[in-house]
């Protein structure tokens, strides 16, 4: 019996046997064997190397992290997260119900990765070795003093959203300030049996993403709205600069606000509320509203307000 | 520009409300002035704006200030910034943002909320230009019902 199989390097446009084929077959499978064993050793030889280098100690003290991350993880301590927070305020809150002194349960401390021996503060006991202090624990220190040595620091915010099973990887490498997220999703549905894929930082454990890229349809209302904004700017901006400057004073600011007619009660109630608690006069002076239609206009300007007004912008539908 | 009220959140009068927020911010923004803006819904207890000067409190580094939200939902993560009472310093950066938040009106409108929109820049300018965002303590600055 004869059978047609794709041409190999030397036969080309020849037709093989059965027994050929499966002579080739063997011998590719071989070859193939052989790779896959010689890689095999190459990585237990490497990790024989990786863990002899890892076993090393200094001056006879235990490594807390493998010298294979050292200059990710050369030692470590731990902050009180009210006390990092209050030190190095990024501005991010904390959740709603935790006060600046109140407890986080399961987060109440940060972990702090020191990438360097010159980044340790003064006395490190306990923050590269495990048995150099009195206990084997990670040491506890202040933010202030724990960061001493510090010339950079990069910070992780991270949740783990209710409980969810979810690790956490730092790979030393060419740098990113942004966090990979990767989920066992295949675009449709969350599946714990389907590979981690790289999805956007909206996609939801629930596969529901909440930052899908605009359609169409979307970029050209845009187009819309942008082109009428450029084509009235420049007489926008006309009207609008004394009336700023007037409002902006001696203080640089200006209180701004957008109304229409369905919202003038809660206009006036500012208004109202501001009266009556002292301070009246600054919002009027302050205070430039834009309004959207006619109707809020006459209600701004029986305020005494600096209000604005467009009847041609507020035409403009979405 | 619609004369009635918003009926809920995200329909039309709605979204173009939320489009005439973000221009009228711009647009006393791009002049060179400071900007509260705030929805019609606040009253103040206080006069906000001797909080915003002064020069000793630790939150005049930020570049921009937000009340809280409350929410911590994945879409106004990390800094939960309420659109509805927000203080911005006049400089390059706060410029850029707002200009970026004008040419994302496909996304505000994609996604019914100039406030998650927003949201997504404040963490991209923050990494980006090294704005400085801070959510308000909910003690001095509360929101929702009291």
């Amino acid at each position: 019996m004869k059978m047609n199989v794709a041409p190999s390097e030397k036969s080309r446009s020849t037709t093989l046997s059965v027994d050929e084929v499966e002579a080739e077959v063997l011998r590719r499978l071989k070859l193939q064997q052989k790779e896959v064993t010689s890689i095999a050793v190459d990585n237990i030889k490497e990790e024989e190397i990786k863990n002899n280098d890892n076993k090393k100690k200094d001056d006879g003290h235990d490594r807390r992290f493998p010298k294979t991350i050292s200059k990710i993880a050369y030692g470590s301590a731990l902050i009180s997260k009210n006390d990092f927070i209050q030190q190095f305020d990024y501005g991010i809150p904390k959740p709603p119900s935790k006060r600046e002194h109140e407890r986080d349960p399961g987060k109440d401390d940060v972990l702090l990765l020191y990438g360097s021996k010159k980044s340790l503060p003064d006395v490190s006991t306990g923050i590269v070795h495990t048995n150099d202090g009195p206990t084997p624990d990670i040491p506890h220190l202040t933010a202030t003093y724990a960061t001493k040595n510090c010339a950079v620091m990069n910070v992780i915010y991270t949740d783990t959203h209710g409980g969810e099973d979810q690790c956490m990887a730092i790979v030393g490498n060419y740098e990113s300030y942004h966090i990979q997220r990767w989920l066992r999703f295949d675009g449709t549905k969350v599946d714990k049996s389907i590979p981690l894929h790289a999805v956007g930082r909206g996609v939801q454990s629930n596969g529901q993403d909440k930052f899908e890229a605009p359609s169409d349809s979307y970029a050209l209302q845009n187009q819309a709205l942008l082109k009428t904004y450029f084509d009235r700017l420049d007489e926008t901006m006309a009207i609008l600069k004394p009336m700023a400057a007037s409002c902006a004073g001696d203080d640089n600011t200006v209180i701004v606000m957008v109304c229409n007619t369905g919202q003038s009660d809660l206009l006036i109630n500012f208004f109202c509320s501001a009266d009556a608690r002292g301070f009246g006069d600054v919002v009027r002076k302050k205070l430039l509203i834009f309004a959207t239609d006619e109707g809020v206009l006459e209600i701004a300007k029986g305020l005494g307000v600096n209000v604005f007004y467009d009847e041609k912008v507020s035409t403009f539908s979405v | 520009m619609p004369e009635e009220e918003a009926k809920r959140y995200g329909d039309r009068a709605f979204t173009q409300m939320m489009y005439a927020k973000i221009v009228t911010v711009q647009l006393i923004n791009r002049m060179g002035y400071d900007v509260l803006f705030q929805d019609v819904d606040v009253v103040w207890y206080k006069n906000p704006l001797p909080f915003f000067h002064d020069k000793e409190n630790p939150s005049h580094t930020f570049d921009i200030l937000f009340q809280d939200d409350g929410a911590r939902s994945l879409r106004y993560a990390p800094y939960s910034a309420n659109t509805g009472f927000y203080y911005v310093r006049n400089n390059d950066k706060t410029k850029f943002l707002f200009r970026s938040l004008l040419f994302l009106g496909d996304m505000v409108l994609s996604m019914t909320s100039h406030q998650q929109a927003l949201a997504a820049l404040l963490d991209e300018h923050s990494s980006l230009t090294g704005l400085r965002v801070k959510t308000l303590s909910g003690n001095e600055f509360p929101g929702g019902y009291q």
